[in-house]
């Protein structure tokens, strides 16, 4: 009879149970609907087999509101801001800042001390102390600047509206422009369908263009003609994936290649042909809407990586 | 013997009543679980009078309501409010479809073409991971089909949202807004909303986004930049 009725409370427990739980999804935070299985989080995890051993230390600007990185031939850091420009050692001792006429999209150093500073819809070159040497016209009246790169003889100013990268020269003429489709493999051109558009020199002075539609990194020559290109598109850690990646490139001293991505927030590195080495940072140290990691790498292959929405810049060290 | 009879008798009395009380204790659980099912349910207020009738969300299903797809007036003044979800706060669980008192929900995916990059891979309409870029079924995000994708130039693509299929389950909203511009938001349609006092999603929404605007500025979509710029 004992075991009966132990039987009988147990049935008892189990169908109150069964009656709370039937009341209970609709009044938990969770979602009780199957629809919501596609999980974000699942695909945002890194995978650590592909994480590359680097030590990271921060450096923090005086300046708020970060929205460009630069680094000078003799690695120091330049951040730009929306009404400033600072430039930093890479402990974090303060150089020296000066304001500027509009928020700063972009910066490029120059080899001579000078620093580049594209604004929307211009370029403007400063002395390394502040002086405004020069204000270059603007190329095109829909113009907006997301990325410079300077060679000794070329700048190059990518322009995302435009999807053009022009070339310069340094007294600020238009040499020309390239726009992605003469001699690429489909014709397409740079396909951006956010404002994330990067472009990098690399030591022989050719210049490499992130194609964030396309998924992939393009190398064109010093004129602008297409070399080739490597990247592809996928969700696993060696691909690019989202509507626009990479959002932001720069290249080592050794030729290697840095990419950042936005959507699923990786810093990444590939070889110098475009084989994936390793992934630097994963998701997990970036907030989920971080965006706009611009990137630069020092002449001893320290990546330095902004990020805006802390306000400061991530240094990255081999282990 | 008598020892063995008394403790026969006693044991089927024992067990009669146990019995007895079991009944009774099911019908106590079932009673709680009935109430507890109506204490959380709102009862339909619906008026006797036809001219105070209007849609509460009170109704499991509006077949019940004798007033169905009469709501109070669609006048579009700024006195008077209607129900709208805020994109920005929307999490995309999935109970606009579940939990609005029409089937399929008036809540439906509206696209910002003015925002949408026309990307050959668009996370709203195929699914993470999709191996070929076509329009097969289990390729596309859209449990119902219903995002069409049309082919402009390479490699651009157009989507765009067929009402009629879209039950507001936002699944194409959550992988453009994660992966792409978030030009896709959902938004309470008006010409099939019916306005209850009380929204019925609105009561389950996880993230408190829906609120009362003025019906002459019903829509609430996310600003350029909101989000994110990407």
């Amino acid at each position: 009879m004992n075991k009966i009725a132990q039987l009988i409370l147990v049935a008892l427990i189990v169908m109150l149970a069964l009656t709370v739980w039937r009341f209970m999804p609709e009044r938990t935070g969770e979602c009780a609907n199957p629809e919501c299985r596609y999980d974000l989080n699942v695909l945002k995890k890194t995978d650590t087999n592909f994480l590359l051993q680097a030590q990271v230390h921060w450096v923090k600007p005086a300046l708020t509101n970060l929205t460009a990185l630069a680094i000078t031939p003799d690695d120091r850091i330049i951040v730009g801001a929306s009404r400033g420009i600072e430039m930093l050692f890479q402990d974090g001792t303060r150089l020296s800042g000066f304001p500027v006429s509009g928020p700063v999209h972009c910066l490029a150093a120059a080899s001579d001390g000078g620093i580049l500073v594209g604004f929307k819809d211009h370029i403007e070159l400063y002395s390394g102390d502040g002086v405004r040497k020069a204000v270059w016209k603007s190329p095109d009246p829909k113009t907006v600047l997301t990325s410079l790169a300077a060679s000794s003889n070329v700048v190059y100013a990518a322009d995302h509206v435009n999807r053009t990268v022009w070339r310069f020269s340094w007294s600020g003429e238009v040499l020309g422009r390239i726009n992605g489709k003469d001699g690429t493999p489909d014709k397409t051109g740079f396909v951006v369908p956010s404002a994330f558009f990067d472009v990098a020199v690399a030591a022989d002075g050719s210049v490499w263009i992130a194609n964030p539609g396309m998924h992939r990194v393009e190398h064109y020559d010093a004129e602008g003609t297409y070399l080739s290109c490597w990247g592809v598109e996928s969700m696993k850690p060696d691909g690019f994936c989202g509507c626009c990646n990479p959002s932001n490139i720069a290249l080592t001293p050794d030729g290697d290649f840095v990419t950042s991505e936005k959507h699923i927030v990786r810093v990444k590195r590939y070889d110098t042909d475009g084989r994936f080495s390793g992934i630097i940072s994963g998701q997990e140290e970036w907030g989920k809407d971080a965006v706009g990691l611009d990137l630069a790498v020092d002449s001893k292959g320290r990546i330095l990586v902004l990020d805006p929405s802390a306000d400061v810049v991530r240094i990255y060290t081999k282990r | 013997m008598t020892n063995g009879k008394t403790q026969g008798k006693g044991a089927s009395l024992t067990r009669r009543d146990f019995l007895r009380g079991l009944l009774r204790g099911v019908a106590l659980v079932g009673l709680v679980g009935l109430g507890a099912k109506m204490a959380l349910r709102r009862r339909c207020v619906t008026s006797a009078d036809p001219d105070k009738w209007k849609v509460c969300g009170g109704c499991p299903d509006l077949s019940f309501c004798p007033s169905p797809g009469q709501p109070p007036d669609r006048i579009a003044d700024s006195t008077r409010k209607v129900w709208q979800l805020d994109p920005a706060k929307c999490v995309q669980c999935g109970r606009c479809a579940t939990n609005c008192v029409l089937q399929p929900s008036a809540v439906k995916c509206v696209h910002r073409f003015e925002m949408c990059g026309y990307c050959k891979l668009c996370f709203g309409y195929f699914l993470p991971g999709t191996p070929v870029l076509n329009s097969g079924a289990e390729n596309q995000m859209c449990p119902t089909g219903a995002i069409k994708r049309a082919f402009i130039e390479n490699p651009y693509h157009e989507y765009s949202i067929d009402e009629a299929l879209c039950i507001g389950c936002g699944r194409c909203v959550k992988g453009c807004g994660a992966f792409g511009n978030g030009s896709l938001v959902l938004q309470v349609r008006h010409d099939l909303c019916v306005n209850c006092n009380e929204c019925s999603i609105a009561r389950h929404c996880p993230s408190g986004a829906f609120r009362q605007v003025p019906a002459d500025a019903p829509r609430l979509l996310m600003q350029r930049g909101q989000k994110d710029v990407s």
